[in-house]
């Protein structure tokens, strides 16, 4: 059952959005019963892999042979669906433009006909990429995200940053010369096999406090704690959300602290620098 | 036997990529500097790119070498015009007008710990801190990374420029390559049936990418990963060679994969499809 469920995940994963592998499936049946062809080979193999992937005694068989690593999903790659779609357009491309309409006996065309056909891959799929966010046009990091960047100083060498998870997952890809407390593996658990190292449950509260979930605490003593462990840990710089920044309990702990001091704002983070 | 254009392309890169991973792990092994693995990696790119040059050469009159757009374009301008325009859109739109999606990928950080640190991973990518219990050697010998690392070293492009949108347009036009080759295979000369081919490829591929693990998907919101460089030409590749029967290709597409993704100790999608073709092979020469 865990194996049918695996499958199940994984196909769903694969469809869910799109048509494209419906169309794929009335390729093969085009190619078995309607259209006269040549590539056998071609057919058999698609028609053999697809069985090997839907059949579950192979799928598991499939699934062990490309380790553990991989999720069901991902041997859907070895159907040539792109090949076989495409082809089969071609074929029925050539068909449909040699169709005559009525009595005029007129030609569809090629053009008209690949159009057609174009219209009905749009129907099976999507214009838009699976998300993917369009408002930060032509950047590689959110805006947001960059502003924060922009005021950690990176010119003497190696700095420390300890900053909101969103900020932080693209820090290190910004500059090399940013470290950082905890990597993405702490809140994006399958980046958790590019290494053995772990964190304690300490560490996830730290990061819980800066990200503002750490909750049914007295705010002001714990971020005093935290502060203080800021400091003693080396981090140059902490970053907070504005609308943290606001709560009573955690400004009250902002004013008592003397370690940091406030350098900037953006539009939705607050930038501390370590005096 | 006939050199196309597009199969000289294809193979000299993945010899490439086999050198760039040669140097790399000597590097890894001798615990030698990055910059030594970037600068020999960048001997072997201008190695394989002087050498390719002069096989041509001197093998001009033993092969004839085909294929080329300017042909396409002269014979049919539309489609011609059409695919080259579905391209360049896909590169515009896909790899310009969007920014990465880097969940499930750290490429970017180790280009930059390798780049900041001048080492082989000495620190954890993610944090720039020392490793406390180290990283899967299965990962740490993929060359990948390193190969990014050395273009943007040696070249002095930004690290987000090579992996987001350099590698993933040179990928995308590999791609295209390897379903050239399909198309010639298919369609033989009809040059307008094998434009039609690809022009359709081209609409799976931006129609198709509602999933993240789609091809096109892959592709266009992840192009640098091995996993989509193993989708979109590794893949498409080898069912070429298989369909042809050119074996030394699947061989060198193994290997390329071998040095692109994590497999079973070398047993990869490749070497996979090589065996579901020879079952299928089987049932086609019962008939």
């Amino acid at each position: 059952m865990k194996l049918l469920g695996l499958m199940q995940d994984g196909y769903t994963l694969f469809v869910k959005d799109g048509q494209i592998t419906v169309l794929y499936f009335l390729s093969l049946f085009l190619l078995w019963f309607l259209i006269k062809d040549k590539q056998e080979l071609f057919k058999k193999y698609a028609t053999l892999i697809l069985l090997l992937l839907l059949f579950p005694p192979t799928a598991w068989l499939l699934m062990k042979y490309q380790t553990t690593f991989y999720d069901y999903v991902n041997l859907w790659t070895l159907l040539p669906q792109t090949a076989m779609v495409a082809y089969v357009l071609t074929v029925c491309g050539e068909k449909l433009a040699g169709y005559r309409f009525g009595k005029t006996k007129r030609k569809l065309g090629e053009g008209p006909a690949i159009a057609v056909l174009a219209v009905l891959l749009f129907l099976c799929g999507s214009l838009t990429l699976f998300a993917h966010p369009t408002e930060e046009t032509g950047r590689y990091f959110p805006k947001d995200v960059e502003e924060v960047l922009e005021y950690v100083d990176t010119s003497g060498g190696e700095v420390y940053l300890f900053a909101p998870e969103e900020v932080a997952e693209y820090a290190r890809i910004y500059d090399g010369r940013i470290k950082l407390p905890f990597g993405r593996n702490m809140w994006e658990a399958a980046l958790s096999a590019y290494t053995y190292d772990t964190y304690d449950a300490g560490d996830g509260e730290m990061n819980d406090w800066l990200n503002g979930n750490l909750k049914g605490l007295s705010e002001t003593e714990v971020s005093e704690n935290y502060f203080s462990i800021c400091s003693s840990r080396g981090f140059d710089y902490l970053v907070f959300d504005k609308e943290r920044v606001k709560e009573s309990g955690f400004s009250a702990a902002v004013e008592k602290q003397s370690d940091y001091d406030k350098i900037a704002e953006t539009g939705k983070y607050v930038i501390y620098k370590r005096m | 036997m006939q050199n196309s254009l597009s199969d000289k392309l294809i193979q000299r890169s993945f010899l490439a990529v086999l050198i760039a991973q040669a140097f790399y792990l000597g590097t890894l092994v001798l615990k030698m500097p990055f910059s030594a693995c970037a600068y020999f990696q960048f001997a072997g790119l201008v190695l394989v790119i002087s050498g390719g040059i002069l096989w041509d050469i001197f093998h001009r009159n033993k092969g004839k070498t085909v294929g080329g757009a300017g042909l396409y374009f002269r014979q049919y301008p539309c489609r011609t015009f059409l695919f080259l325009a579905l391209v360049v859109l896909q590169i515009v739109w896909n790899y310009g007008a969007h920014m990465p999606y880097i969940k499930g990928d750290i490429t970017g950080e180790i280009m930059q710990s390798f780049l900041t640190t001048d080492q082989i991973y000495s620190v954890n990518p993610m944090t720039g801190e020392g490793f406390l219990t180290g990283m899967p050697s299965r990962l740490k010998i993929l060359g990948l990374p390193a190969l990014y690392a050395s273009v943007s070293k040696v070249t002095g492009l930004s690290v987000p420029f090579v992996c987001y949108r350099l590698i993933p347009a040179v990928v995308l036009l590999l791609g295209y390559l390897s379903y050239e080759r399909l198309a010639d295979f298919f369609f033989g000369e009809d040059k307008k049936a094998k434009l039609t081919f690809l022009i359709f490829v081209a609409l799976v591929w931006q129609f198709g990418s509602y999933g993240l693990y789609n091809d096109s998907a892959r592709l266009f919101l992840q192009g640098w990963r091995g996993e989509s460089i193993r989708a979109v030409v590794l893949l498409p590749y080898a069912l070429n060679c298989l369909l042809r029967k050119k074996y030394a290709g699947l061989v060198l597409t193994a290997f390329v994969e071998l040095c692109v993704v994590w497999t079973l100790y070398g047993l990869g999608f490749t070497i996979l499809m090589a065996a579901v073709f020879l079952i299928a092979g089987k049932v086609v020469a019962k008939k």
